[in-house]
């Protein structure tokens, strides 16, 4: 049996109304991450022909992501997209050595990796 | 308190505004791009009282949107809190020197939504009272304004830089230290301001320090700085970035610039009061004071002699 919902002092809203928003949510935004793993793979595939553009636009999709899925409770995607983001910004600016494009590849597959657990079919 | 949440997410945009209903603010409105939030903005029937800006938009990014915001007459004042993943320091810069009054991180916490509302809550209240002041200047009646204490801040409106001691203190506390390091603080002090005020409406006593502070400001327009009238005729300066200033520039541009303001007041009969001016003073790398305690010790050092260990004062303009 649920206990009935309450409101908690200073709440406004009833926790499991609460909760279903925010799974309703999570469900909506594991349903779109296919959109994102496409931007993402692109990105990756441009990384070799017009890396600023590409690291620019893997910098960009890897922030969004780490904002929305850390305050979803996504915290292990959050944590990753941030790594993510953060390796774009230390080798952005410079033409990148093929080791350091290895390296890129091997993060941005992980990634996606793991965006790809998490998608529905929702 | 009617809230506008900017974000081009609109999965976080929904998020926010559950967020924000659960802590009792329920009149919430959302747009997911700089223009919309202006047009949404530009209302004055309903307007907008406290803004929430992501940082990094497409196309127009939340740092224009909140210069844009700041030059609506009706919004200069506004709270604005800045959202982002971002926590490099520059974004948290170009967020202040565009007019935010707050900034806060990306995972959302809860805990701190609730404390930086309840900071913007207190900008409308102070906001509220500088409107007061500037209306009753308006009317230029000579009743004293009840509220007014000398001890207490003085919201200064269109002075290039101007912040209140709050968002001045939420901006050094979100420095880290070694990058404080790199900005210091100038106290500016009215020796007589005390005498002024009581000689005067409290009202005209603010336009005075508000004339004082734009003439600091002028005075330092060479360095991209903050200025707050944190009260007991104080004006304290932050020079960001800047961990060494020329002072005699400083001196030379203010003597210039208070020589202007007294002929102004000359023409009215009207003395100008003295102002000291403070040696500038920074935090030390391994100390363990709280950031804002830079805004202290820049008052102390415009109305002290120098002293072992202390900033005192340079000079003093009569």
């Amino acid at each position: 049996m649920t206990a009935p919902a309450r409101s908690t002092p200073g709440s406004h809203v009833a926790r499991s109304t609460i909760e279903d928003a925010l799974e309703g949510m999570r469900r909506d935004f594991c349903a779109g991450l296919d959109a994102r793993i496409c931007r993402i793979e692109s990105a990756r595939l441009d990384v070799a022909s017009d890396t600023r553009a590409a690291l620019e636009s893997l910098k960009f999709e890897a922030h969004r992501i780490c904002g929305v899925a850390g305050s979803l409770g996504l915290n292990a995607v959050s944590a990753q997209a941030r790594a993510l983001e953060e390796h774009v910004g230390r080798i952005e600016g410079r033409p990148l050595s093929p080791d350091e494009q290895k390296e890129l590849n091997r993060r941005v597959e992980d990634f996606l990796d793991l965006l790809e657990d998490h998608l529905t079919d929702d | 308190m009617r809230i506008l949440a900017i974000d081009d997410e609109p999965i976080f945009c929904d998020l926010l505004k559950t967020r924000l209903d659960q802590l009792g603010y329920t009149n919430v409105d959302t747009a997911f791009t700089g223009q919309d939030a202006l047009d949404i903005a530009a209302s004055r029937t309903r307007p907008v009282e406290c803004f929430i800006v992501d940082i990094r938009m497409m196309p127009m990014d939340g740092i224009e949107l909140v210069r844009r915001l700041r030059a609506l007459p009706h919004h200069q004042a506004t709270p604005i809190v800045m959202l982002s993943a971002l926590t490099d320091k520059a974004s948290i810069d170009a967020a202040f020197m565009a007019g935010a009054n707050d900034y806060i991180t990306k995972p959302l916490e809860m805990v701190e939504l609730k404390i930086r509302l309840e900071m913007a809550r207190n900008i409308l209240a102070e906001r509220a009272q500088a409107r007061l002041l500037h209306e009753h200047v308006l009317k230029q009646e000579a009743i004293l304004f009840p509220s007014a204490d000398f001890g207490g801040e003085i919201i200064l409106e269109d002075v290039p830089g101007a912040v209140s001691l709050m968002s001045m203190e939420n901006f050094l506390l979100k420095q880290g230290n070694i990058r404080l390091r790199q900005s210091s603080a100038i106290g500016f002090s009215l020796p007589q301001a005390e005498r002024y005020f009581h000689k005067m409406d409290p009202t005209y006593y603010a336009v005075l320090i508000g004339d004082m502070a734009q003439a600091i400001s002028r005075a330092l327009s060479a360095y991209p700085h903050m200025l707050t009238c944190p009260g007991n005729g104080d004006i304290v300066a932050l020079l960001i970035d800047r961990p060494h200033v020329d002072t005699a520039l400083i001196e030379e541009n203010l003597a210039h610039e208070i020589e202007a303001l007294r002929l102004r007041f000359s023409a009215i009969d009207m003395t100008l009061p003295q102002i000291d001016i403070g040696a500038p003073v920074r935090t030390g790398l391994f100390r363990t004071q709280c950031p804002t305690t830079l805004i202290a010790r820049a008052r102390r050092a415009a109305r002290a002699p120098e002293r072992a260990g202390e900033a005192g004062q340079l000079r003093a303009i009569a």
